[in-house]
């Protein structure tokens, strides 16, 4: 299988200003990491870790300090006219909507923007409004959409040029239980029908769960954890918790840690004693990766 | 194939207005009020003159016609501005110090022309209208140097978006500089505001070169009157170093980008 994305020790230094002077802030430090194509998945890592600027620096809005990166191929900070034809990004704190003016509108103008004829370009919002059911917001004007409905729009308004890789920069912040599940199910429609790839932040562990394969976790500018969701929730487990109901309805819940077995936990909690119910259950995802952050340097 | 590939960016520029205009025109009592409210500014701006030059008569050669020449080439000139090109100025400073670029900088265009063309002023044929009305109504314009009048709109209208596309990348250097780009802009207007024959000797000089206001305020009027070649192609070759000067300003600006992480739409 093809990389889409190949990211090869990336670094960005930005130098801020303050009271005592100029400082070097060294947002991210030797990244490198690849990506193949078709596949969903998730950058994370704590508030100040480095992904929206490794996002920013693969998508050319901003130019890096060291290394290089292609994306399909291309060269991000010379080609980036041509890239941009074949890629699509997703701010959620951005809009690239129009405030004052029906989405459509915005969507007319973004097919304009990547010379998509009239005809064609028709075809594609249709199929992709039907398909995120924006028909009844289509002709609101952006200001009076909800948070939710204003986020499916702007993914929609990202996908018009159909692209091959699409960069999702917290896709679900702010959003309720219900639109956040929309926008999931969409996305990873997006991923099976189309073979779009994607790169994704979020700080909501159920995009990982619902939408990623693997996970690259970042902290203080490098990699520091590069594997699949699966094995991240069995390899890395901080702890588990077994809950116990006796038949005299007494209840025990326990946690354990990693390194500490399971049988022999239970055997000596057991004891003589007949169970009617006995649960080993796995922390949240949440719980997990808040061990990771802890630890940090695990690779 | 290139006659295509101009067509489909000359219908992304024509869609690219059609919007800004939409996004405008989205709330019509203050699109209104706004071409009214400008349409008065200018022509009350012209009464106090009107009273100077009814005393004097003439200033150093100037009389009340050449000053409403002058009003009317400097008005419609900052109209071309506004209603085309106002995505230079305080519009692009805004995008720059919140991190706002990054739309344009995702979109497969030209960076500095899309970030110009994304904003129109409505105000500003308010301010198109009463430009016109004052060059028809100063009677300097004939058949013979209408030409003349064109290039002279086309230098003034680039020294304005010149001017605000460098103001506007200040922010790209040093951090926070919005307000003192808005205020130097309005000091450069207000150069073009009084009658170009009250300047004379070095202040003229600089005027004509390094403050290139007197391109818009004081060499037009002498134009109108007698065309020299020989300033023409002056006013031509400024204000080329102007532009040049300002677009390597931005683009240098450019690779100084730092983004941001503000919440926001394209208002």
């Amino acid at each position: 299988m093809s990389q889409d994305i190949i990211v090869d020790n990336l670094s960005k230094t930005f130098f801020v200003k303050d009271q005592t002077g100029t400082k070097e802030v060294n947002a991210v430090k030797s990244v490198s990491f690849q990506i193949e194509t078709g596949t969903c998945v998730a950058f994370i890592g704590p508030n100040g870790a480095g992904k929206s600027t490794t996002i920013k620096m693969l998508t050319s809005i901003l130019f890096p300090s060291g290394g290089s990166a292609q994306i399909l191929g291309l060269n991000p900070w010379k080609e980036r006219r041509q890239l941009m034809y074949r890629i699509g990004a997703v701010f959620g704190q951005r809009s690239q909507l129009w405030y004052h003016l029906p989405a459509r509108c915005s969507f007319d103008l973004i097919a304009s923007i990547y010379d998509i004829p009239d005809k064609e370009a028709r075809i594609r919002t249709t199929d992709l409004i039907h398909r995120f059911d924006l028909k009844k917001l289509i002709d609101k004007p952006v200001r009076s959409l909800s948070l939710g409905e204003r986020m499916r729009c702007e993914i929609v308004a990202s996908l018009i040029h159909e692209p091959k890789v699409l960069f999702l920069d917290e896709p679900t912040i702010g959003l309720d239980v219900e639109a956040k599940g929309l926008i999931r199910e969409l996305l990873s429609d997006q991923v099976r029908q189309n073979g779009t790839t994607i790169l994704m932040t979020s700080h909501d562990t159920g995009d990982i769960e619902h939408l990623c394969q693997r996970v690259l976790m970042i902290n203080h500018g490098r990699v520091i954890l590069d594997t699949t969701v699966t094995e991240m929730k069995q390899k890395y487990l901080p702890h588990q918790e077994i809950s116990i109901i006796y038949d005299d309805g007494s209840e025990q819940i326990i946690r354990i840690s990693s390194d500490q077995s399971v049988n022999k936990t239970i055997r000596t909690l057991i004891g003589n004693k007949n169970i009617r119910n006995l649960t080993v259950a796995n922390p949240p995802l949440e719980d997990i990766i808040r061990s990771l952050y802890k630890k940090d340097k695990v690779v | 194939m290139v006659a295509k590939s101009r067509h489909t960016t000359f219908r992304f520029w024509l869609r690219l207005y059609k919007t800004a205009f939409k996004q405008a025109i989205a709330l019509k009592a203050s699109f209104v009020l706004r071409i009214l409210f400008m349409i008065a500014n200018n022509l009350i701006m012209l009464v106090g003159w009107f009273a100077v030059f009814n005393t004097f008569k003439t200033i150093n050669g100037w009389d009340f016609s050449d000053f409403m020449f002058m009003t009317g080439l400097v008005v419609t000139s900052f109209s071309i501005w506004s209603i085309f090109f106002r995505g230079a100025g305080i519009y692009m400073a805004r995008l720059i110090e919140y991190g706002e670029l990054d739309n344009y900088l995702l979109a497969p265009k030209n960076i500095l022309l899309h970030t110009l063309c994304s904003r129109i002023d409505p105000a500003g044929l308010g301010d198109f209208l009463s430009g016109i009305i004052l060059l028809t109504a100063s009677g300097l314009v004939g058949f013979n140097n209408f030409g003349v009048l064109l290039f002279c709109i086309m230098v003034g209208a680039t020294l304005f978006i010149s001017l605000n596309i460098f103001l506007g990348s200040l922010n790209f250097y040093t951090a926070d500089n919005t307000d003192l780009g808005e205020r130097l802009f309005y000091s450069f207007l207000n150069l073009t505001s009084y009658p170009g024959c009250i300047y004379s000797g070095a202040v003229k000089l600089i005027l004509l070169s390094l403050l290139p206001t007197g391109l818009i305020s004081i060499l037009p009027v002498e134009q109108m009157h007698k065309t020299d070649t020989l300033s023409l192609l002056w006013m031509l070759l400024v204000t080329l170093i102007v532009l040049g000067g300002s677009i390597l300003f931005f683009y240098n600006g450019l690779k100084r980008y730092a983004s941001g992480n503000k919440i926001g739409g394209k208002l």
